[in-house]
């Protein structure tokens, strides 16, 4: 198969302009084209990834204007396995969404003709389909100033979905997003453009030239900026809340996903090539993540609205991965980056979980709920499978995660007493702060008295192009748990290669 | 008739001008299609004369046959043929779409607008197109003239407008007039090339020195860098949409082209760098510019208007990129003078669509604009994406340049403004696609009545098509920037640098 890197790059948006100019013949069925595009690029990338198992390194060299600027691709262990993950995510939310959006559409605009309907119907889909291009684009490029151009791309979509379509505040929420989306990519782009101006490329393979310049501690310090503020780690959190709060929870589990890439990005741009540099980088660091881990828990616990709850979960959970890369060494990236991908998995469940709760019930508010197990079994299965997921309870693949991930932080905290050890030990005692509440928000949802106004025959389960895709994202996470070693053999081709100092 | 590109460039329209009121007496609606045709004459010349640089290199004319510096000399290189090319095709998209415009707003001076436009555009393209220190201000009186009569025929405050702006551009004028006055004075010439020739000798004669701060003042005056800008936002923002449409883009860049001319080719790049260091002085002035005008902008309910400030933060950026004086820079100058120029372009004739429906352009009453005038509207967009600076637009690679030339003089501080006023674009711009786009949120379910039917209105494809024209042009120069880069402006920048 040639090209395969630049399909899965461009077959999204090929799909999303030809819903937009097709938009009144093919009417409903746009999400079923969304989706089916792609389920197209997720079995390119199943293929890639096998290739890639084998041993072999994917690279792409594409003529870009004229020969001397080349759009390059790379498909590496660490690249292909986050891409096929997230890819997968894109399509299970737009099954998911073809239900959802209806039941957003008629909520926010009431009835209306068909022609407006099919409107914004098809502007869901022709805009969601810049979710998968921009992640796909960020996790393959061989190129810094590609990889900015992606991750500008990104907020994009992500402002029109949710001005359109998010719940009461959207439209200044989504300015919100979009503020602090531009002032993260201004950071990159300054650090990209110092970076570059060191080296005179903007290959990432280039950036080892960059070791041991006196210049390099302020050109991760500038990139570690923009990707906290991607991350929401502490100082800079403020926007996640809000923004999680308002979107709709069809595109939820890809707004964490588009916090969770700045992990990604962390690893491939500056561990990988500077780990001697970035070792200024790990205490301060991980004392950062490990406030953040913290004090994201607390928050999520003072929730009520279940949307605000995964939102604030989101903010805890990103630290562990931050956590994890920063302590340095092989183990722990290695652990941190598939602890990412176990969390987005759980966290996409979690939050289309919250959507279906209040698509059915009508109500954002925990308490509110209660009882709701004997009504909506299979919510409720998923519900707790998101739960273990981010708690890391065996199977699913986050216990492995955390276990890969905390050996190596524990062996950084050993040998960095005391500081370092006492951050190892208080991170892995905040896993418990996380039981605490994601299991407190399945007894208040699902256990309990049944609520008298929810006692009537709507409340049920949702339709199944709802939940199947939900399911089959808990069965890869179980898959990935029982056998860690597909996803760690991936990563350990690129990770292992770090030259830990 | 190849040989003659460059005369015809400004003869042709310079007679046609002259023709249009005889037109205009027979039958008003011919000068319209009259003013239209003559235009092209200007883009094919000044096409056939930058293939002619790239293939051949620079070349001069000589006007009636003159020998310089007797004659008047058209001295043609890469950076005059690039931007000789950029105002004939902003010039011509603008006057196709003047028409409807035109006639909504101005209906009983019809005939006076097209004379002075074709005058205006003469006068821009004489500025550009000659040699002769002299002869530019000749060109540069022959737009402003025109430029102050075409303003004044727009809304309620424009006389006022143009008033402030006659002081003030007559002021500008007459520094450049004396700068070169001086020049001549110790040199004894008035082309570029000869006089560049002699001065470096002269270099710390008072005179040459005072010759150059007043040429500098003067055009920054023209120019609207702040704190000269003063002038810019009433003009831009009371003159005739179509006005606004070519001024906007046009006039501010060619004053632009005049700094960079004057400070590289008639004194050499040393001059104004280590003699008198007015590169850094420029570059203070230039960041405040961004910052400022950013904020004024900010502030505006008036869509004119507020373009009209983002025309006086956006100086700021060529400004800058001519004061940090190294090659990165200057290509990033030379790049969002292109950029300018569509993007300006774009969204003043968006504004001038909107005034032509709507009848003003107050942000707060664009309510559901965006389902009234989506093709409108998305050409806004593009428009606002380059502002940003979101790739592929052109602007943002015309502001990366900016910021490597930042970075390579060792200035972080004009790294950050860059990068803040991105954010500081964002607020303005996104402010208005936020009311034009989306409805007032309401509580889930809290519609009580349906949700109502908005009819698309659209302008006249008169006015739509140049819309987008320069719609695709932000995106096809940002596109192609490498290309054009490689081929035409890399070949700008002065030996030294």
């Amino acid at each position: 198969m040639s090209h395969i890197l630049l399909q899965i790059i461009i077959v999204p948006p090929i799909a999303s302009l030809f819903i937009l100019l097709t938009r009144h013949l093919i009417g409903r069925k746009a999400g079923w084209i969304a989706g089916f595009s792609l389920l197209y690029s997720t079995a390119l990338l199943i293929m890639a990834c096998v290739r890639v198992y084998h041993g072999e390194i994917i690279v792409e060299e594409y003529p870009f204007i004229d020969s001397a600027i080349t759009f390059g691709l790379l498909g590496d262990g660490l690249s292909l396995p986050v891409a096929l993950i997230i890819n997968g995510l894109c399509t299970a939310l737009a099954f998911y969404a073809i239900h959802y959006i209806d039941h957003r559409i008629e909520a926010i605009y009431g009835d209306v003709d068909e022609r407006t309907y099919l409107n914004h119907y098809t502007r869901f889909y022709s805009m969601f389909l810049g979710f998968p291009m921009g992640f796909m684009g960020v996790c393959l490029v061989k190129n810094l100033i590609a990889m900015y151009f992606f991750l500008e791309v990104l907020p994009i979509p992500l402002y029109f979905i949710m001005a359109t379509f998010g719940y009461v505040d959207r439209v200044r929420v989504a300015m919100i997003c979009l503020m602090w989306a531009v002032i993260g990519a201004a950071f990159f782009l300054a650090g990209f453009l110092m970076a570059y101006s060191q080296i005179g490329s903007f290959n990432i393979a280039d950036m080892n030239a960059l070791a041991g310049n006196p210049m390099t501690f302020w050109i991760i310090f500038v990139l570690l900026i923009a990707i906290l503020i991607k991350m929401a780690a502490v100082p800079f959190h403020v926007w996640m809340p809000w923004v999680h709060a308002e979107h709709p929870t069809c595109i939820a589990g890809l707004l964490a996903v588009y916090a969770n890439i700045a992990a990604y990005v962390l690893v491939r741009v500056i561990v990988f090539p500077l780990p001697a540099d970035f070792k200024a980088f790990s205490i301060p660091l991980m004392v950062l993540a490990l406030i953040t881990m913290v004090y994201g828990s607390f928050l999520t616990m003072g929730q009520t609205d279940v949307k605000r709850f995964a939102a604030c979960s989101t903010i805890s959970q990103l630290a562990y991965s931050l956590l994890g890369i920063s302590a340095l060494t092989i183990a722990s990236i290695e652990g941190g980056m598939f602890f990412f991908l176990g969390h987005i998995m759980g966290k996409t469940i979690l939050f289309s979980t919250a959507g279906i709760l209040v698509y059915t019930t009508g109500t954002r508010d925990m308490r509110e709920m209660g009882g709701l197990a004997q009504k909506m079994p299979i919510t409720t299965a998923l519900w707790i499978m998101g739960a273990m997921m981010l708690s890391g309870f065996p199977p699913m693949s986050s216990f492995p995660a955390e276990w890969v991930m905390f050996t190596g932080i524990f062996k950084t905290g050993v040998q960095t007493m005391p500081i370092g050890l006492m951050v190892a030990i208080f991170g892995a005692g905040a896993i418990i702060l996380t039981v605490a509440y994601t299991f407190r928000s399945v007894k208040i949802i699902f256990f309990g008295p049944l609520n008298p106004d929810l006692a009537n025959d709507k409340i049920k389960d949702p339709p199944l192009t709802m939940s199947i895709p939900l399911l089959m994202i808990a069965a890869v996470s179980i898959i990935l748990g029982v056998c860690p070693k597909l996803a760690l053999n991936l990563f350990n081709y690129v990770i292992a290669g770090i030259p830990i100092p | 008739m190849a040989t003659h590109f460059a005369a015809l460039i400004i003869v042709i329209p310079l007679i046609a001008a002259l023709f249009v009121p005889v037109i205009g007496w027979w039958k008003k609606g011919l000068c319209y299609p009259w003013v239209v045709a003559v235009l092209l004459v200007p883009l094919i010349s000044s096409i056939g004369v930058l293939n002619r640089v790239i293939e051949s290199g620079p070349f001069s004319y000589y006007l009636g046959g003159w020998a310089p510096p007797w004659g008047i000399e058209y001295a043609i290189d890469y950076l005059n043929a690039f931007v000789l090319v950029i105002i004939s095709v902003i010039s011509l998209i603008v006057s196709i779409y003047s028409k409807k415009s035109v006639e909504k707003e101005i209906p009983e001076k019809v005939v006076p607008f097209y004379t002075l436009f074709l005058l205006l555009v003469t006068g821009l393209l004489g500025i550009v197109v000659t040699g002769d220190l002299f002869n530019v201000f000749v060109f540069l009186e022959i737009a402003s003239l025109s430029c102050y009569a075409l303003i004044a025929i727009g809304r309620d405050g424009a006389p006022l407008a143009t008033f402030r702006y006659i002081i003030m551009g007559t002021i500008g004028a007459s520094f450049y007039l004396l700068g070169v006055g001086y020049l001549y004075i110790i040199t004894g010439s008035l082309n570029m090339l000869d006089v560049a020739r002699l001065l470096p000798e002269l270099y710390h004669s008072r005179v040459v020195l005072t010759a150059g701060i007043f040429m500098i003042v003067g055009i920054g005056l023209k120019m609207a860098l702040y704190p000269l800008h003063a002038w810019a936002p009433n003009a831009y923002a009371d003159a005739p949409s179509t006005v606004s449409g070519l001024i906007a883009p046009l006039m501010t860049k060619v004053a632009a082209y005049m700094m960079i001319r004057v400070m590289f080719t008639v004194f050499k790049p040393v001059f104004f760098i280590e003699v008198i260091p007015v590169t850094s002085i420029l570059t203070w002035m230039a960041a405040v510019a961004i910052i400022i005008g950013s904020i004024y902008a900010i502030a505006q309910t008036d869509l004119k208007k507020m373009l009209s400030y983002s025309v006086v933060a956006q100086i700021g950026y060529i400004a800058l990129g001519i004061g940090l004086a190294n090659k990165s820079g200057l290509t990033g100058a030379v790049l969002h003078i292109l950029n300018e120029a569509f993007t300006k372009g774009c969204v003043f004739l968006v504004a001038g669509a909107i005034v032509y429906k709507m009848g003003a352009c107050n942000i707060n009453e664009f309510k559901d604009l965006y389902r009234k005038m989506p093709f409108t509207m998305s050409a806004f967009l593009i428009g606002a994406f380059s502002m940003v600076g979101i790739p592929p637009t052109c602007g943002f690679f015309s502001k990366i340049y900016l910021i490597m030339g930042a970075i390579s003089a060792d200035k972080w501080i004009f790294v950050a403004v860059l990068l803040f006023s991105s954010v500081l674009n964002v607020v303005y711009f996104f402010r208005v696609i936020q009311i034009a786009t989306f409805e007032t949120p309401m509580p889930d379910y809290g519609r009580d009545k349906a949700y109502e039917a908005v009819y698309m209105d659209e302008v006249p494809l008169s006015m739509l098509i140049p819309i987008q024209i320069m719609a695709a042009g932000i995106l096809l120069s940002g596109i192609f920037s490498s290309k054009i880069i490689s081929t035409v402006i890399q070949f700008v920048i002065p030996v030294g640098f």
